[in-house]
C-alpha cells in the first residue's frame, strides 16, 4: 500500500472515530460538531457567506502587501548591502523585528489607518518585511566573486554591475525571502482580519464563531487551511521554476 | 619592533565610540524625534501618538506596579507550558517521522502544509475546548510551536551522517540509545526548539 494512501486513510479513519464518538455522546456536539455536519455546511458557508468574494478580498490584501514588501524589502536590502555601516547597525534590528509579535501593535495601526483594509495591509506589510530585507542582503552578499570580477573586467558602471550581475545572481535567494514574506503576510492578514472583525476570510471565522455556528466555523477554518495550503503550494512551484537547478 | 609598531597603530586608530554605535544612536534619536514631532503636530490624534514623556511616565507606572510582574509571570508560565507540550510532542513526532521513511511519506506533507497556516483561526475552537482561561492560550501556543519543531527535528534526523547510525548499529544500540547518544540529533532538536519557543510566544 502506498504511503500517500495510508495518510489519507488514517485521516478518514480519524474523522470516522470522531463522528462515532460524537454520535455516541462521548464528545459533546455543542463543542465539536460531527464531521458529516461540517461537510454538509460547506455549501451553505460558500453560498450564504460569500466565501468567494471574501477570498478575493483577502487575496487582494495579500497581493497589495506582497507588492509593497517586494518593492520596499528589496530596496531596503540593497541599500543595506550597499552601505556596510547601515547594515552593521540595523541588520540585528531587522532580525529582531522578524521575531517580534508585531500583531500586538494592531490597535495603533487601526487608529492611524482606520478600521479598513489599509490597517490589515500595513500590518501584513510590516510583519513580512524583515525576511525580504534579510534574504536580499544574503543574496547580494553571496554573489559569486567570479561574476563580480567578470563585470569589473568589462568595465561595467556600478549601475550596470547591479542590474546585470548582482541582482540576477541574487534573485533566487531574494525570491526565497519574498516567499517567506508572503506567507508571513498571509498569516498576519488573516490574523488581523480575525482580530478587528473586518475584511475577508479571517472575519468570516470570527463572525461564524460569534453566531455560535459551530459547523460553519469548522467549515470556514477548513476553507482557510485549504486556501493557505494552495497559496503555499503556488509559491513553492514558482520558487522551483525560478531555481530549477536545486 | 614590528609587533610594537602594529599595536601602537591599532590603538591609535580605534575611536572612542564605534561608527556603528554612533549610527545606531543617531537612528534611535531620529525615530524618537519624529515620534515627538508627530505627538505635538496634531496630524494624528494626541492620544493615539502620545508624547515620549507620557509614554515614559506610563512605563514607569507599569513597571512599578506589582500587577505587571504577576501578569508577566502568567504569560511566562503560559509560554513555558506551551513550549513544553508543543516542543515535546513536536520532538516525538519529528523523531518518528525522521526515523521512518514510510511514516514520513504518509504524514509529513500534512505537517508541511499545515505549518504555515495562520494558527489564530483555531482560536474560537480552542476557547470552546479549553475555555477563556490560560488553557486556550497554551493550546494555541502549543499548536504554533509543534509544527516547526516537528518538521525541523524530522529534517535534522534525515541529515545525520549514515556512518554514525552504522556505528550505533554495530554497537547494537537500542532505538532509545541511538536517540540519546547521537549529538547531531540533539543539535537538531535544540535548534528547532529554539525556533519553536519564538513561535509559541506569539
Amino acid at each position: 500500500m502506498s504511503p500517500a494512501l495510508v495518510g489519507v486513510g488514517a485521516l478518514l479513519v480519524a474523522l470516522l472515530i470522531v463522528e462515532l464518538l460524537i454520535q455516541l455522546n462521548f464528545i459533546s456536539r455543542f463543542i465539536v460538531p460531527p464531521p458529516s455536519e461540517i461537510v454538509g455546511s460547506f455549501g451553505r458557508v460558500i453560498v450564504e457567506e460569500h466565501v468567494f468574494s471574501r477570498f478575493l478580498l483577502t487575496l487582494g490584501e495579500c497581493l497589495t502587501a506582497g507588492v509593497m514588501l517586494t518593492v520596499f524589502g528589496i530596496a531596503g536590502g540593497v541599500l543595506m548591502h550597499r552601505f556596510r555601516l547601515l547594515q552593521q547597525a540595523c541588520e540585528t534590528w531587522v532580525a529582531a523585528m522578524a521575531a517580534a509579535p508585531l500583531v500586538l501593535a494592531y490597535p495603533l495601526f487601526m487608529v492611524i489607518f482606520g478600521r479598513n483594509a489599509w490597517t490589515i495591509i500595513m500590518m501584513g506589510f510590516f510583519a513580512a518585511l524583515p525576511p525580504v530585507i534579510l534574504k536580499t542582503i544574503e543574496g547580494m552578499a553571496n554573489t559569486r566573486k567570479v561574476l563580480v570580477n567578470v563585470g569589473r573586467s568589462f568595465n561595467l558602471t556600478p549601475t550596470q554591475q547591479f542590474w546585470k550581475i548582482m541582482f540576477p545572481a541574487a534573485l533566487p535567494t531574494i525570491f526565497v525571502g519574498v516567499r517567506l514574506g508572503l506567507i508571513f503576510a498571509l498569516i498576519n492578514i488573516v490574523g488581523v482580519e480575525f482580530l478587528i472583525n473586518y475584511g475577508g476570510l479571517g472575519q468570516l471565522i470570527n463572525d461564524l464563531a460569534e453566531r455560535y455556528d459551530l459547523a460553519g466555523t469548522y467549515a470556514a477554518i477548513c476553507f482557510v487551511i485549504l486556501v493557505s495550503v494552495l497559496f503555499f503550494m503556488t509559491l513553492e512551484k514558482a520558487e522551483r521554476w525560478l531555481r530549477p537547478i536545486d | 619592533m614590528a609587533t610594537t609598531d602594529r599595536l601602537t597603530r591599532s590603538v591609535a586608530a580605534e575611536p572612542l565610540v564605534s561608527p556603528v554605535t554612533l549610527l545606531r544612536i543617531a537612528i534611535i534619536l531620529a525615530v524618537l524625534a519624529i515620534w515627538e514631532f508627530l505627538a505635538h503636530s496634531g496630524l494624528l490624534y494626541r492620544d493615539v501618538v502620545p508624547s515620549l514623556f507620557a509614554i515614559g511616565r506610563a512605563l514607569y507606572d507599569l513597571l512599578s506596579h506589582g500587577d505587571y510582574y504577576f501578569n508577566l509571570g502568567v504569560t511566562a508560565a503560559e509560554i513555558g507550558t506551551a513550549l513544553l507540550i508543543g516542543g515535546l510532542s513536536g520532538v516525538a513526532v519529528g523523531i518518528l517521522l525522521g526515523a521512518n521513511r514510510f511514516l514520513s511519506k504518509a504524514f509529513e506533507s500534512y505537517l508541511y502544509y499545515l505549518g504555515p497556516t495562520p494558527k489564530i483561526i483555531f482560536f474560537p475552537i480552542m476557547i470552546m475546548w479549553f475555555g477563556v482561561g490560560p488553557g486556550s492560550k497554551i493550546a494555541l501556543g502549543t499548536l504554533s510551536c509543534f509544527f516547526p519543531v516537528a518538521l525541523s527535528v524530522a529534517a535534522g534526523m534525515r541529515q545525520i551522517d549514515k556512518v554514525l547510525i552504522r556505528v550505533g548499529k554495530s554497537f547494537r544500540a537500542s532505538t532509545w540509545q541511538m536517540i540519546q547518544k547521537s549529538t547531531c540529533r540533539r543539535c537538531a532538536i535544540l535548534s528547532s526548539t529554539a525556533s519553536g519557543s519564538g513561535l509559541a510566544s506569539r
